[in-house]
């Protein structure tokens, strides 16, 4: 009997879908790559399911490809040629939230903002954040170690996973929904399904680790005239704020750029500067917050490190800010063949290697137009460059990865390798590293059938 | 020329805010409170008018808890010269609001008032002209533009029809609409010069206003709650559906 057959056997219609049945969304990412619409569409409801599935496919050596919100920007989500889809997004229950342990558990397949709102609805906060938040799903996030917009305050997605049910290729199940913040019994195995991007098991359920919400939030656009003068402020507000949850820069032809494309982005300032920070702090003091982080500000603007400022008033005030750094949507639209980097550089080479890419760029590539702009305070800064063709832009890929493994860089710092970025890995890790990544990919899926070709 | 710009802290534009569950109000409790949007836009354009050698003085009031100050400040850094805190920590009603603004103005005898056209809380729209009413003063209200020409306040208004420009002797009353302008930023060396400047306090009981509640609220409810859509698998399964359930077709 076929594979499909035996499945089709076993499972009711919502959980296979089958040839026509299998719409285009399953064809892809949000890279643009991935034409190939999978066949067989597996949709459990239950770790028990994945089990099974599994089960199945791994005797028939029958590749997957793990599917969840297919949101990522690395190609890992799109099918290849031969590969089913296994989705989790009939796996969307939130399953309890333990108000004494500060936890949520929820199954893989519920999306980031439902998750949120579950959380804000008990008086919490799960501080994981992302623009694709309603799209996204919880078990992706922590599958592919997700970073977003705060995590200067409280991590990556793997900081915020306190338990985990996963499956292997196959059928094993490993369930330790821990609750502990300490539980050193053993080898702490959730850390393998974390950032692995689905190649060594499938996340089904997990435990994350919520927090207070904080009161209050203070921003402000700082403008600084070079990067000593950036990284100064960095120190400073690490040292004087209770927290900071955004530090955020943007280079001028970025900023400018953002400025003059976009409708609603104004500039606070009247004149042009050689950095823009948007810098934030929460905190639990309604009373003296503000004042605090005003003080910072004017010190620093005294003794000239910090050029200008303005400060939000509002809620809308700070929406402003963000806009800014949010344009970058809008001016990919209206670059040709973009190139996107999200790589990760040590923060006191980050002046150097910027001007190395730079300089690099505008030697080899003359005609590209690259804007950079970062959440500085993770050292992990993105770069999108438009190229004239697909040729360039592989050039392009080429020239900037070298230069950030030269600066001891990640040529990923958040979204991932996926399927696009494998040839590269070996400028951020060594061949020992990758190949213990090679034995562990062996021990657990043997057959190779998870994800395949993702990562290494 | 002296400009009176009367300010309400308000919860925060974006703030979700949510019904309290004996449906007396919303909860405030650790909310973000701001300066009310139409209030920021009346003292941009105090802000403007002294830019323009127009006005020599903008003084800011606002009434209620001493938490009002951040507000004031607020509005010191964005251009105002002065501030009051009217002080009390009873409900404020647009009545006993204008009631306290009358003896303000009687106070400080500015030639503009300049006040947002309604507070982004309660929605009332009244302070401005119960103002007017209480003190004689003409009223331009939705200003969409407001000129100083020959000492006469030109108020373009947006009304239903379209524009309406009124000239109004001064001493005048003028509301902001949305479009008068786009308040600045404040900027930190403004908010740091905002530290320094005036701030008075006084009670309504000093100014001989009693603050009576005319109006009570009976209850506050959360809107009904949208049921989940459905995405349909054809245009005739739509169309069936907009027939059969929806029987809009």
């Amino acid at each position: 009997m076929s594979l499909t057959k035996k499945i089709c056997e076993i499972f009711d219609a919502p959980s296979v879908l089958y040839n026509d049945e299998v719409s285009d969304k399953y064809a892809s990412d949000w890279t643009d790559g991935g034409k190939y619409r999978p066949e067989v569409v597996l949709r459990p409801k239950t770790a028990e399911d994945v089990s099974s599935m599994l089960k199945l496919c791994n005797v028939a050596g029958q590749q997957i490809v793990v599917q969840g919100g297919l949101t990522g920007l690395s190609g890992g989500a799109s099918p290849k040629p031969g590969e089913w889809s296994l989705s989790l997004e009939r796996m969307n229950q939130i399953i309890e939230i333990d108000q004494d342990a500060l936890t949520i558990t929820v199954q893989a397949g519920t999306p980031l903002s439902v998750v949120q709102r579950a959380a804000e609805d008990a008086g919490l906060y799960l501080p994981l954040d992302l623009g694709a938040r309603g799209s996204c799903q919880i078990g992706g996030n922590i599958a592919t170690n997700a970073g977003g917009n705060q995590v200067i305050k409280y991590g990556m997605a793997r900081a915020l996973v306190s338990g985990m049910v996963a499956v292997l290729a196959d059928g094993t199940i490993l369930a330790n929904r821990n609750k502990l913040l300490k539980n050193n019994a053993g080898y702490d195995l959730k850390q393998l399904f974390i950032g692995s991007e689905g190649t060594l098991g499938i996340i089904t359920e997990v435990v994350l680790r919520l927090f207070p919400k904080p009161i209050t939030k203070q921003s402000a656009m700082c403008a600084l005239e070079s990067m000593t003068d950036v990284i100064h402020l960095l120190n400073a507000a690490r040292t004087r704020l209770p927290s900071i949850s955004a530090f955020e820069v943007m280079w001028p032809n970025y900023f400018d750029a953002c400025i003059s494309a976009i409708d609603d982005a104004r500039s606070p300032f009247t004149e042009k500067y050689s950095y823009y920070v948007i810098l934030e702090s929460e905190g639990h003091c309604a009373e003296t917050d503000f004042e605090h982080f005003c003080e910072l500000l004017a010190d620093l603007m005294e003794q000239g490190i910090v050029a200008n400022a303005v400060l939000a008033q509002s809620i809308a005030d700070a929406e402003n800010f963000w806009k800014i750094r949010d344009g970058i949507g809008e001016l990919t639209a209206l670059l040709k063949n973009a190139a996107h980097f999200d790589i990760g550089i040590p923060i006191r080479s980050v002046e150097a290697c910027v001007d190395d890419i730079q300089s690099t760029l505008l030697r080899k590539f003359p005609s590209v137009i690259a804007y950079y702009f970062g959440h500085l305070g993770d050292g992990n800064f993105h770069i999108v460059a438009g190229t004239e063709n697909e040729e360039q832009k592989y050039g392009v890929y080429n020239a900037v990865y070298e230069i950030t493994g030269k600066y001891e860089g990640s040529i990923t710092a958040e979204h991932g390798v996926g399927s696009d970025k494998t040839q590269w890995l070996h400028h951020s890790r060594d061949e020992a590293e990758i190949a213990l990544m090679r034995t562990l990919k062996a021990t657990l899926d043997p057959k190779g059938i998870l994800n395949p070709g993702r990562v290494f | 020329m002296k400009v009176l710009v009367p300010i309400k802290r308000v919860v925060d534009f974006n703030v979700k805010v949510r019904v309290k569950s004996d449906q007396s109000g919303v909860d405030l409790a650790n909310v973000k409170m701001s300066m009310n949007p139409f209030c920021e836009i009346a003292v941009e354009e105090a802000a403007r008018l002294k830019e323009a050698g127009i006005a020599e003085e903008i003084v800011v009031v606002s009434i209620g808890e001493a938490a009002c100050q951040e507000q004031l400040r607020a509005a010191l850094a964005l251009g105002a010269d002065r501030a009051i805190l009217v002080e009390t920590s009873k409900e404020a009603q647009p009545l006993s609001i204008a009631k306290v603004l009358k003896a303000i103005v009687e106070k400080e005898a500015p030639e503009l008032v300049i006040l947002g056209k309604q507070a982004i809380d309660g929605d009332n729209n009244q302070t401005g002209q119960m103002l007017a009413a209480l003190t004689g003063m003409p009223q331009g209200t939705f200003a969409s533009e407001l000129k100083i020409v020959d000492g006469k306040a030109h108020v373009t208004r947006e009304v239903d029809g379209g524009l309406q420009t009124l000239a109004l002797n001064l001493p005048a009353i003028v509301t902001t609409d949305l479009r008068l302008n786009v308040p600045r930023y404040a900027s930190l060396p403004n908010i740091m010069k905002a530290k320094k400047k005036s701030m008075d306090t006084i009670t309504p009981a000093e100014l001989g206003v009693q603050f009576n509640a005319t109006v009570k609220v009976l209850k506050v409810e959360s809107p009904a709650e949208r049921t989940a859509g459905i995405i349909v698998g054809s245009s005739a399964e739509l169309v069936d559906k907009l027939r059969s359930e929806a029987k809009v077709i």
